[in-house]
């Protein structure tokens, strides 16, 4: 397939387009997801073990604290999983440990909420190897 | 956030304690410069994160230097992000709510005096 019928010589024409084109690619992400997690697949036991990290180290890390460290393994696909640290002043004296649980993860998102509380979330992809 | 630069902020601050600590304590100017590098990375998380305002407070017994951001919010999706330098180069990193429901991002750094 050249670029040509890939439609890059082609140019947005309205805000409409740009909100179709949008929606389809949002689509397509979550119709591939799905697709993959249909696959039969083995656990992968290092991301497993990341996710393991990260997880007893934030708990290790707000010891004595009012903070909550939580986890789910294949949520929302069987690929993927989360650790999660809600709390209302969350700080870390160990930022070495703090900073590798944050590589460990494919994506590293914080937030704040309306009930004033912060929550960090360390997504991993890869929790699962699809199998031919 | 353009017209606010992180480090003009901390300057102001540093001035202020230079002067509280004297005579027995001196700025090192070596220390400071070091301080204005990870100000200029804070300025580029401000402009990415939508960060609103700058705090910085000089803490008199430890003499640590706190700077506070405040933002919407923060996604980080890759390993060589400037946060993760910068965050590696604090003594401590925390995330609280502020008074105006956005997300502060607080970094403490190592004292810039030396005794003189």
């Amino acid at each position: 397939m050249n670029e040509h019928e890939l439609g890059f010589d082609t140019e947005f024409m309205s805000n409409a387009e740009v909100e179709e084109m949008l929606d389809n690619l949002v689509t397509t992400i979550g119709d591939e997801a799905a697709a993959d997690d249909s696959q039969t697949a083995i656990i992968n036991p290092y991301r497993i073990q990341q996710v393991l990290y990260t997880y007893k180290v934030l708990k290790y890390l707000t010891k004595g604290t009012k903070a909550k460290v939580t986890y789910a393994l294949h949520e929302p696909y069987k690929s993927m999983g989360v650790v999660s640290v809600v709390g209302s002043d969350l700080l870390f004296r160990n930022t070495e440990w703090f900073m590798k649980a944050v590589e460990l993860a494919s994506n590293f998102e914080v937030y704040p909420k309306t009930d004033g509380t912060v929550q960090m979330d360390f997504t991993f992809h890869g929790l699962t190897r699809a199998i031919e | 956030m353009a017209f606010v630069n992180c480090f003009d902020v901390v300057s102001m601050v540093v001035e202020e304690a230079t002067s509280q600590f004297a005579p027995l304590w001196k700025l090192n100017k070596e220390s400071n410069k070091i301080l204005e590098q990870y100000c200029s990375v804070i300025d580029s998380l401000a402009e990415e994160f939508g960060g609103e305002s700058f705090d910085v407070t000089v803490d008199d017994i430890a003499m640590t230097i706190t700077i506070v951001m405040e933002c919407e919010d923060m996604t980080i999706e890759s390993a060589t992000h400037k946060f993760y330098s910068l965050a590696q180069r604090s003594k401590a990193l925390g995330f609280s709510v502020s008074e105006d429901g956005n997300l502060n991002v607080k970094f403490v750094f190592p004292s810039v005096w030396t005794k003189v």
